[in-house]
């Protein structure tokens, strides 16, 4: 480690020294503000307390902007009866305003309680229902089923209550939730590929498999994850942080344990972009360089396009680099390079190099003079300039 | 080179003369201490930015809290303790345009004589820095980037030794797990040569 390095390189870059012109320019306008304040005459009390008035007034508007929005509307498609949608043979649909859709499945029984700007507050009295929540910022979205309330602010997910069993099934599509209620005071996220099933004093949370949906009686998989009932209050906060701050707490080891608890496949196969690149980072910092290539890929693979994806190939082509591969890494870093990734410079330096050690003189060469038409002061232009001199 | 009767003076004297309404001493300690104010502002707040606004704020809370320095000796440690305070507001004026949603000023200064790799090496840097709250950035300013001793950076942030010493324990860990993940940052924390000249 030689943190050293980047922290003498801020140093040097934050230098106190200007040119003898803009030091004399901002001498003269001190002085001058200096001697005129010496004639400068009182301030007025009300004037100030005018401008402070004003200012209150100013922040009590862009405060309140959110809740002066004119609330979402909605329309029900199915069976509605008295406030409540409760269809018999067929599903009913409830459309919001904002895009949001509930689907009500048949002898469910449901009520859009409360309608607001942000979202709405869904009573779920029994049976399923499906919900696609626009995310939005700000959106603010309730399902409440029996003792319980799920948080929403932009996902999918299937949630059934039964009041004779007292059981809550949950089950995500994509983005999270947090779950709140008898078993879970202190709330408990649930991500996209994760069931949970509170039941008979219980809360348990389970990866879905491609086959435990189609056997949804089935019995837990073997990667269920037991949450400890009931959660101490110091640990609300970490029970409902999400893996990308978890990342920025410094706090990797947690986040591959919480992946190999859901299932790290589950979470590749259906885990969110801001997971996979969380987990991706997790396992670089861990030294696992198996996990964080299949996060990597799986980036690549499932969301072809993103930035994220670009930079997952310049990460993959720096491993292939260090593992001794350089084919696969010129492979990579010339996907980045097309896919107009965040780093083209060190990605065409790191290309030349490569074909170098993998004795593409040639090609080398012809990369190296790209390298110095391009980035004539780079990193690697040294090296270019030496390649492209060199018999 | 300019001839003035405090040319030669010690930060001490020139404290002093200030203190006492000597005009030419007000032009003096701006020769003397610009450049250290201007340096702790733009290693606070990013060193690609234009701070000259900022270095004007603090001059003129200088001069005007001046009767209140019981010990001209320290004048550099009060100069940097008004620095740090003006450069707070400035990271709480930030955010709040943040919030606000309203557009930030472009950078202007052009970072020296870095070539355009370490430019971008450090703008990356004070992008993650931006992440850290104010209290954990500036201690870890004043520590790594601006090396002060462990009792300056207690002082200028006005906490005791013992916090001070837990903020960069924590800080530290922060930012170097944050530069870890950046695959050009990277490059500064590996021993490996030839990445960045």
């Amino acid at each position: 480690m030689n943190a050293e390095r980047l922290w003498e390189l801020a140093r040097r870059a934050g230098d106190g020294a200007v040119t003898e012109e803009v030091h004399q320019r901002g001498k003269e306008r001190l002085l001058t503000t200096l001697a005129a304040a010496r004639v400068l005459p009182a301030r007025r009390p009300w004037l100030l307390m005018a401008a402070g008035v004003f200012a209150l007034a100013l922040l009590a508007v862009v405060l309140m902007r959110p809740w002066v929005r004119a609330p979402l509307t909605y329309t029900v498609d199915g069976v509605a009866d008295r406030g409540y949608v409760a269809p018999d043979a067929e599903h009913a649909t409830v459309s919001f305003s904002d895009g949001t859709v509930l689907r009500v499945e048949p002898s469910a029984r449901a009520r859009v309680a409360d309608v607001h700007a942000r979202g709405a507050r869904i009573l779920l009295e029994r049976g399923s229902a499906h919900i696609a929540v626009v995310p939005r910022p700000g959106a603010e979205w309730r399902i409440e089923a029996g003792p319980y309330a799920i948080e929403v602010t932009g996902t999918a997910f299937s949630v059934s209550w039964s009041p004779d069993e007292q059981r809550l099934r949950v089950e995500m599509e994509s983005g999270s939730v947090v779950v709140r209620g008898a078993l879970a005071r202190d709330g408990v996220s649930v991500h996209a590929g994760e069931r949970l099933i509170a039941e008979g004093g219980e809360l348990r949370i389970e990866a879905i498999a491609a086959q435990a949906r189609e056997q949804e009686e089935s019995a837990p998989s073997a990667s269920a994850r037991a949450v400890p009932l009931p959660p101490p209050a110091s640990s609300s906060a970490a029970v409902t942080k999400s893996w990308s701050q978890r990342i920025a707490a410094g706090e990797f080891a947690v986040v591959l344990r919480e992946a190999e608890a859901r299932g790290i496949g589950s979470v590749l196969a259906s885990g969110a972009l801001a997971d996979l690149v969380a987990l991706a980072d997790a396992a670089r910092y861990m030294k696992r360089a198996d996990v964080a290539r299949r996060a990597l890929e799986a980036q690549r693979n499932r969301f072809a396009g993103t930035r994220e994806a670009a930079t997952a190939a310049f990460l993959l082509g720096r491993m292939a680099d260090e593992a001794g591969a350089p084919d696969r890494a010129i492979s990579l870093y010339d996907a980045h390079l097309a896919e107009g990734g965040a780093f083209a410079t060190e990605a065409l330096g790191r290309k030349m190099l490569a074909e170098q050690r993998a004795g593409r003189l040639d090609a080398a060469r012809a990369t190296a003079r790209l390298y110095l038409q391009r980035y004539p002061k780079g990193a690697h232009a040294r090296a270019a300039e030496q390649l492209v001199a060199s018999p | 080179m300019r001839r003035l009767p405090l040319e030669d003076a010690s930060d001490a004297d020139i404290a002093r003369a200030a203190a006492s309404g000597q005009a030419a001493a007000q032009g003096r300690a701006w020769d003397r201490f610009a450049p250290l104010v201007r340096g702790m502002l733009r290693r606070s707040l990013g060193p690609l930015e234009d701070v000259e606004d900022h270095v004007q704020e603090v001059f003129i809370r200088f001069f005007r809290n001046l009767p209140s320095l019981r010990d001209p000796e320290a004048v550099r440690a009060f100069l940097i303790g008004i620095s740090i305070r003006v450069a707070a507001s400035e990271l709480r004026r930030r955010r709040v345009r943040r919030w606000l949603h309203l557009s930030e000023r472009v950078p202007e200064h052009a970072g020296g004589a870095l070539d355009e790799e370490a430019r971008e090496a450090v703008r990356r840097l004070y992008a993650l820095l931006d992440r850290l709250n104010d209290e954990a950035r500036l201690a870890f300013v004043l520590r790594f980037i601006e090396g002060l001793e462990l009792t300056a950076v207690a002082e200028a942030l006005g906490i005791s030794l013992a916090t001070t010493k837990r903020r960069l324990s924590k800080v530290q860990r922060q930012v170097l797990a944050m530069v870890e993940r950046d695959p050009l940052l990277a490059e500064y924390l590996s021993d490996s040569e030839g990445s960045f000249a």
